[in-house]
């Protein structure tokens, strides 16, 4: 039906026709494109949160009162392993995981050669003390009430973990929940390589 | 006229109000605004595009919190977004970056708009100049072409 | 129940296919029957559907937990108007919704044009509606299928996100955006139909001007009332954040709002069509891309469903959508020429061709800004984030220059206009105008854009009222209130209203915290709010409601809460809101404090001209109606008139004596 009117059309070269055939071939290129890019995020599965940007560097600084008043600072631990750990009283992994810490410290502080210190993570020094007084444990926790420690270790939730090392530096980092097993190891793998 | 006169008048009138009143808007001035427009153009790394003022999620507690501190210790925009950039990645800026690859977002529209409006000029032009009454041999063959195909 | 739903939905399936099949076969060998027979196909389509979703209704309303969405979404606990909406709170449900109006709407097709069945563009579109309803109940079949059983039913079920039984828009919105949705598959089908057929003139589009104005309404309805819900529930004091699924729903109303302005030129000049095509094309194209985004995760959004295998098969057939739209255009190209132009760059015409522009120019950006992070991502990795502050920087010039557009082509005619002519019918409007942007400037507001912004809306709105008037003087009241010029001139007030609203509530919000102990007070922009105490009660559903109770300026007691929801460990607040024509106090409870000692903690949000939002929406939907039902008289007019009449290039006419903007006498209304 329109085969003759076809050929003779495009033999003419039609600017209407011709325009009209330009633009749909913009159009499906720019569509390639966005489908190419859909297809390519859909593979992806999902949000994979990078390594921490801290990894290397040296450690932000991490001073302020505690829970009992006194006053912190991590460049006073300088020349031993310190344990940075985010936490709070609402935090159930933090509940979780608070055994392991104890044994971690108690297993390190007589030989001296790890510390932990706590960091609060949006909660209230009473609550936090009273956690503390329940279940235990008398390492240095900052209360970071401006959150400056937070946001300059860039925590997302609790518990989140760092090992600095003796020279000042973040050595590792882990989301999640933690075992002493599993700080042990890294601590001992570190140490090794002599850094 | 009248009409005139009366076009005159509202120029003169609408130009009177815009400058007295318009020039509220500016760049934030006080320390709250500042840390307002911050916390509304910074997202809450874990929540779903939402931003810092929005959520009610702890870490973006914190990072308010530290907004209004850095504020307040007069540290400027630039340097409190790049600081949240480094720690929490480059997609907790709600506005893209005005250079590089990010920077298309901008420069896209834009020229989008400039091919736009001179397409549309030159079509207005066109036929226009045309006057689009001229029937061309091709279109009396396309008429004819559809009447007798027609079923 | 599981057998009979899944035996309904392959029922379904089958039917689809089979009408496909059969009105293929009545094409090609031209036999009317097996058309007429094909169309009903879709009829047992529609049976299927219904059958599948009462099925599904069943179950949540007997608590089946043996089928794995009811144990998944609902609970016993859950109310019913809720629990009847869980057939619509997650994906499989929402996909089986979709197919029901899908069915419905191909029912309601069949029956419009019961006694043209056998006619070529009728049996090609329903031809094309089948294929999509049939690509639907597949999903439903197999990848998303409702009707999984659980081989050890639990007890109970979490029962629905508490974010969707909080509020008895959860009932009517989703229902509403996928009527629009989904109505865009009728006029989409029908421009294929037009383009494979060749019949290329202006009879398609008048015979589905009602489904189209019917979708364009649905959808503009449940866009603003999906803004309506969120700023209700979700406790931010905000209904837009340009949130990607937001946007999803936002992009194909753009395009479609372009297009039934833009038809009214290929229904009075014949030009255009190459737009129109393209516009209706690729609404629904838009319809199916806001599908997947919402549906596959790759973007985040508060308002996402879960991801699902459901997402590659979308995106597949978003590409196959596109391709098709694109390959039959370029092969009806020069079939496609229209037989004017426009004649003067101050005419109707000319405000549509800008219309256009302006609006796809809008859907682009809002496209782009997307779908950016995804495109930056594959192409070199970075993570970027193109949030709130974007859309709004780019939106502003665009909705400003729609808002002067939206005036002037109300005030210019067809064909062609002068300067005198818009000087002449152009001054009262103006003048309304600047009185508005005096009266907005002493009442408070200041700033280039929503000063501009507000004297635009004085005028658009006097140009809009100007045209009813005229209307109703001519023809009385109730004949000068409806029709399409008219309904359109009371949606421009709506749109109007809309815009003040909107500029005014994200220009002079204000917002604080306050912790308040019993009888303390503060003042957040002129408000006062006294905490008076905190209450604790049971809701609905076994939900425990912590409010406190707070005192408005003297007056009502409001309480905004905390709402903790049987299985869910999470409470979510629940925001309470002060309305008035002059603003709205929107308070939240942040914190309830743990000691008895301890005040509460409340956002207190005050927003001017809130309300004006819904009441612009409610205007759009009355214009909507206003501007469908005569035209159900005239249609059918129409329907006998073009039975033979199918390459009509509609007539250019000559000059009206006063080339005032009233319906041509064409025979399209």
């Amino acid at each position: 039906m329109s085969g003759v009117a076809d050929r003779e059309a495009t033999q003419h070269r039609d600017r209407p026709g011709w325009a009209a055939r330009a633009g749909v071939v913009v159009v499906a290129a720019v569509g390639l494109v966005l489908i190419v890019a859909l297809v390519r995020s859909v593979g992806d599965g999902g949000d994979d949160r990078a390594a921490s940007p801290l990894l290397g560097e040296v450690v932000p600084a991490l001073a302020g009162p505690t829970l009992d008043g006194s006053n912190f600072d991590i460049d006073d631990r300088r020349g031993q392993w310190v344990v940075v750990n985010f936490f709070a009283s609402w935090c159930v992994p933090c509940l979780q995981e608070h055994p392991e810490l104890q044994a971690f410290v108690d297993a390190h502080e007589p030989i001296g050669d790890a510390s932990l210190v706590s960091v609060l993570l949006n909660d209230r020094p009473e609550d936090a003390a009273a956690f503390f007084a329940e279940h235990g444990g008398d390492w240095p926790v900052l209360v970071d009430e401006r959150s400056e420690a937070v946001v300059e270790f860039g925590v997302t939730a609790p518990p989140e973990t760092y090992l600095v090392s003796p020279t000042g530096v973040v050595a590792a980092a882990w989301i999640g929940q933690v075992t002493q097993a599993g700080l042990d190891a890294v601590l001992e793998e570190l140490s090794g390589s002599g850094s | 006229m009248g009409q005139r006169l009366a076009w005159v008048v509202l120029a003169v009138l609408v130009a009177v109000v815009m400058v007295v009143y318009a020039p509220g808007d500016g760049a934030p001035a006080t320390a709250a605004e500042r840390s307002q427009q911050l916390k509304e153009t910074t997202l809450c790394p874990v929540c779903d595009g939402q931003n810092v003022l929005e959520s009610n999620a702890p870490v973006a507690s914190a990072i308010r919190a530290q907004i209004d501190e850095r504020v307040a210790a007069g540290d400027s925009d630039d340097r409190i977004r790049a600081l949240l950039a480094d720690r929490y990645g480059d997609d907790v800026i709600a506005l893209p970056p005005a250079s590089g690859v990010g920077g298309l977002v901008w420069v896209v529209p834009v020229v989008a708009l400039v091919v736009a409006a001179a397409g549309l000029a030159l079509t207005l032009w066109r036929w226009r100049v045309d006057g689009g009454r001229a029937v061309s041999d091709d279109d009396r063959r396309l008429v004819e072409q559809a009447r007798s195909d027609r079923p | 129940m599981a057998v009979l739903g899944r035996l309904a939905v392959l029922v379904g399936l089958v039917a689809c296919l089979a009408g496909i099949g059969t009105i293929a076969y009545g094409l090609r060998r031209r036999r009317p029957a097996a058309l007429r027979s094909g169309a009903h196909y879709a009829l047992v389509a529609l049976a299927a559907a219904v059958l599948a979703v009462g099925a599904m209704e069943m179950a949540l309303l007997r608590d089946d937990f043996s089928i794995a969405y009811v144990a998944e979404n609902s609970a016993t606990s859950t109310p019913l108007m809720y629990k009847i909406a869980t057939l619509w709170a997650a994906l499989e449900g929402s996909i089986l919704l979709w197919v029901l109006v899908l069915t419905l709407y191909v029912g309601g097709v069949v029956w419009w044009f019961r006694r043209r069945l056998d006619d070529r563009l009728v049996a090609w579109a329903l031809l094309t509606m089948l294929a999509v309803a049939a690509f639907f109940f597949f999903l439903v079949a197999w990848p998303a299928d409702p009707f999984a059983t659980l081989a050890d039913p639990p007890a109970q079920g979490p029962g629905p996100n508490p974010l969707l039984q909080n509020h008895p828009l959860m009932v009517i919105h989703p229902v509403l955006l996928y009527v629009g949705y989904v109505g865009f598959t009728v006029p989409f089908a029908f421009a294929v139909a037009a383009l494979v057929t060749g019949r290329l003139g202006e009879g398609w589009l008048a015979q589905t001007r009602v489904w189209t104005m019917i979708a364009w309404g649905s959808l503009t309805a449940g866009i603003i009332l999906g803004a309506w819900w969120s700023y209700e529930v979700l406790g931010w004091g905000g209904y837009w954040a340009w949130d990607p699924v937001e946007n999803a729903s936002f992009l194909p109303w753009l395009t479609g709002t372009a297009f039934i302005h833009s038809v009214m030129v290929q229904e009075r000049r014949g030009m255009l069509r190459i737009w129109n095509l393209s516009l209706l094309l690729a609404t629904f194209a838009l319809t199916i891309l806001g599908t997947f985004l919402t549906r596959s995760g790759v973007l985040d959004s508060v308002h996402e469903f879960t991801e699902s295998t459901i997402g590659p098969l979308l995106l597949a057939f978003f590409g196959v959508v596109v391709a098709v739209s694109l390959g039959l255009i370029f092969w009806r190209a020069e079939l496609l020429r229209s037989p004017g132009g426009i004649n003067s760059p101050l005419s109707r015409e000319a405000t549509f061709l800008g219309n256009n522009l302006l609006f796809t120019g809008f859907a682009f950006v809002v496209l782009l800004g997307t779908v950016f992070p995804l495109l930056v991502e594959a192409l070199n990795g970075d993570r970027l984030a193109v949030g709130a502050p974007y859309f709004d920087r780019m939106s502003m010039p665009i909705g400003l220059a729609l808002l002067a557009l939206m005036g002037l082509s109300i005030l210019l005619p067809w064909r062609s206009g002068s300067m005198g002519l818009l000087r002449q019918r152009a001054l009262i409007p103006a003048w309304v105008g600047g009185l508005s942007v005096l009266a907005a400037a002493l009442l408070g507001a200041d700033g280039w854009v929503a000063l501009l912004a507000f004297g635009l809306a004085g005028f658009t709105a006097a140009a809009s009222i100007r045209q009813v008037v005229r209307s109703v003087r001519r023809q009385g009241l109730v004949a000068g209130l409806t029709g399409r010029t008219s309904g359109g001139m009371i949606v421009h007030l709506g749109v109007v209203a809309l815009a003040v609203g909107f500029v005014a509530s994200q220009s002079y919000s204000t917002q604080d915290e306050v912790r308040l102990a019993v009888d303390q007070s503060a003042t957040v922009a002129g408000h006062t709010v006294t905490f008076l105490g905190v209450e604790e009660s049971t809701g609905a559903g076994g939900r425990q409601i912590t409010s406190a109770a707070v005192r408005l300026d003297g007056g009502a007691v409001h309480h905004p809460a905390v709402t903790r929801f049987p299985s869910f460990g999470t409470p979510i607040g629940t925001p309470s809101v002060d309305t008035s024509l002059r603003g709205d106090v929107y308070m939240t409870l942040l914190d309830v404090g743990s000691e008895p000692g301890d005040g509460v903690l409340l956002r207190v949000i005050v927003r001017p001209l809130v309300v004006w939002l819904w009441i612009g929406g409610g205007l759009m939907a009355v214009g909507t109606v206003l501007a469908i039902v005569p035209i159900r008289r005239r249609a059918r007019d129409l329907l006998e008139q073009s039975q033979g009449d199918e390459t009509t290039v509609a007539a250019a006419q000559a000059p009206e004596p006063e080339a005032e903007p009233e319906p041509a006498p064409v025979g399209v209304p």
